[in-house]
């Protein structure tokens, strides 16, 4: 078991700064490096406490400005272990070498991409999403909108900031060892409480919908249905999202010159 | 011409939030479309194209390093010209949602571009940081981010800009032909782009264990519908 000590080498206003610099890991993206330059700029911090001179610390520049990938709040896992690594580097109190330190940065572009991807981008940004769009749909007093979006807001941030932190702390204090927490079943509770928000937001949306069409006209009631249905299969059937949203306003057209 | 200046410059630091810095959802349509209508002075329309734009971009995820069509972006360039036209043309307010929808999409593709433009532009500071440093010379990052942020911002402001004008001008060419009567496609066309958001947004949320959960959303949306009709 790590020692308290060993993990907390690196102080609160140190993970403050490390959270803080991983807001612009993707502030300088290009298509030869991805997000080089803002994960170094991430690490930098630590380097320029651990580096003993100059050159120690150009080297550690150029080994963090190699090509690195990853989804931008998941990357955090990967400042945290790599922050320890390059601490145990220059410390000589670990088995690690530059070499090592690339490779294990390598090796974390793939699983940090995935579950990033499988985390946020697919279930927790678009519950959120559902969630602010139920209460825009259901509030019609300007000023609760504005209070709901503020909640949406909250709602998205706290895990986007709890993933953030949560990264760099298990990364340094886990090291080498980061790749057993990237797991999404550590994820599961949480995307699931998100799964069922937006699924609930849909059919509340769906509710809110048929009542719009229905205290209107028959034929919005029918191009709800249409477009609703057409749009879910043309999705399933792996389509651009521009074909359903096209077929539907030709649709929505076609109504209103009726 | 001044609003749109500003509106054009708030809407390039949302962008920020995009994918440069952040991330906290404020370039995301529901957010920057009231944020842009308020300065703008229509915030209603502000919360309506934010909502039916948010609904057209919520299934499309920027998986890895694919370069998608920048909703986003789309969005905003769409508010802002949403939010002047409608202040010129009062009479054609529920087409101009429509055609601002379009807009939205087609300006998306834009917004790759000027993405694409930005990420090729940032690959200058990857070659100097790396001249630099094998002539042994240690840039500060901090700056590096800084400038870039700032050329990223400025290329997305141009492109509102130019955007925004060209637009404009494009609609006066058609103020002859333009009727009352197309309104009537601005309504239909909002209740179809509710039906196509949510059936696309239901992709990604289409396992079998889940659905009893579509069933407690319907009847939660019908109580509350009930409810107001009382």
């Amino acid at each position: 078991m790590k020692s308290f000590k060993n993990i907390f080498k690196l102080g609160t206003l140190d993970v403050l700064n490390l959270l803080w610099r991983s807001f612009f890991i993707q502030s300088v993206w290009n298509f030869k490096s991805m997000v080089s330059i803002g994960f170094c700029f991430a690490l930098s911090s630590i380097g320029r406490k651990v580096c003993k001179n100059r050159e120690d610390y150009v080297a550690f520049v150029k080994r963090h400005l190699a090509f690195f990938n990853a989804h931008p709040y998941f990357a955090s896992y990967a400042i945290g272990a790599i922050a320890r690594l390059e601490q145990e580097l220059h410390e000589k109190d670990g088995p690690t070498d530059p070499t090592t330190i690339e490779k294990f940065k390598n090796a974390l572009i793939s699983p940090l991409g995935a579950i990033g991807d499988r985390c946020c981008w697919a279930v927790i940004r678009p519950a959120s999403l559902i969630f602010g769009l139920v209460g825009l749909a259901y509030i019609e007093n300007q000023n609760l909108k504005i209070l709901y979006l503020f909640l949406t807001f909250v709602l998205y941030n706290i895990p986007h900031i709890y993933i953030r932190l949560k990264g760099i702390i298990d990364g340094y204090s886990s090291g080498f060892e980061i790749y057993k927490k990237i797991k999404i079943e550590n994820f599961e509770k949480l995307l699931n409480f998100f799964k069922i928000l937006a699924i609930i937001g849909l059919g509340m949306l769906i509710s809110w919908d048929i009542r719009e069409a229905l205290t209107h006209h028959w034929l919005m009631f029918l191009l709800f249905i249409v477009t609703l249905i057409s749009s879910f299969w043309m999705r399933l059937k792996k389509q651009m999202f521009y074909t359903p949203v096209m077929v539907s306003l030709v649709l929505a057209i076609v109504c209103g010159v009726i | 011409m001044e609003s749109v200046i500003l509106l054009c410059a708030v809407a390039a630091i949302l962008m920020l939030d995009n994918a440069a810095a952040f991330q906290m959802l404020l370039a995301q349509p529901i957010f920057a479309g009231p944020i842009l209508g308020y300065l703008g002075g229509n915030l209603e329309l502000g919360f309506e194209l934010g909502f039916l734009l948010q609904l057209i971009w919520l299934s499309s995820m920027p998986v890895g390093a694919a370069i998608v069509p920048e909703g986003n972006f789309g969005s905003m360039a769409a508010t802002i010209l949403g939010i002047f036209l409608t202040r010129m043309h009062p009479q054609y307010s529920e087409f101009i949602v429509f055609l601002m929808i379009v807009y939205g999409i087609l300006s998306s593709f834009i917004g790759t571009r000027a993405i694409h433009l930005i990420r090729k532009g940032n690959e200058i500071y990857l070659t100097w940081l790396n001249n630099k440093l094998n002539q042994g010379v240690i840039i500060s990052l901090g700056r590096v981010i800084f400038f870039s942020l700032l050329f990223n911002a400025l290329v997305v402001f141009i492109f509102f800009i130019v955007l925004t004008i060209l637009m404009a001008k494009f609609f006066e060419l058609f103020q002859g032909v333009l009727i009352a009567d197309l309104n009537k496609i601005g309504v239909y066309s909002r209740i179809a782009i509710l039906g196509s958001g949510i059936g696309m947004t239901a992709t990604l949320f289409k396992e079998k264990k889940w659905q009893a959960w579509y069933v407690v959303g319907l009847l939660i949306g019908g109580v509350t519908v009930f409810y107001e009709i009382l």
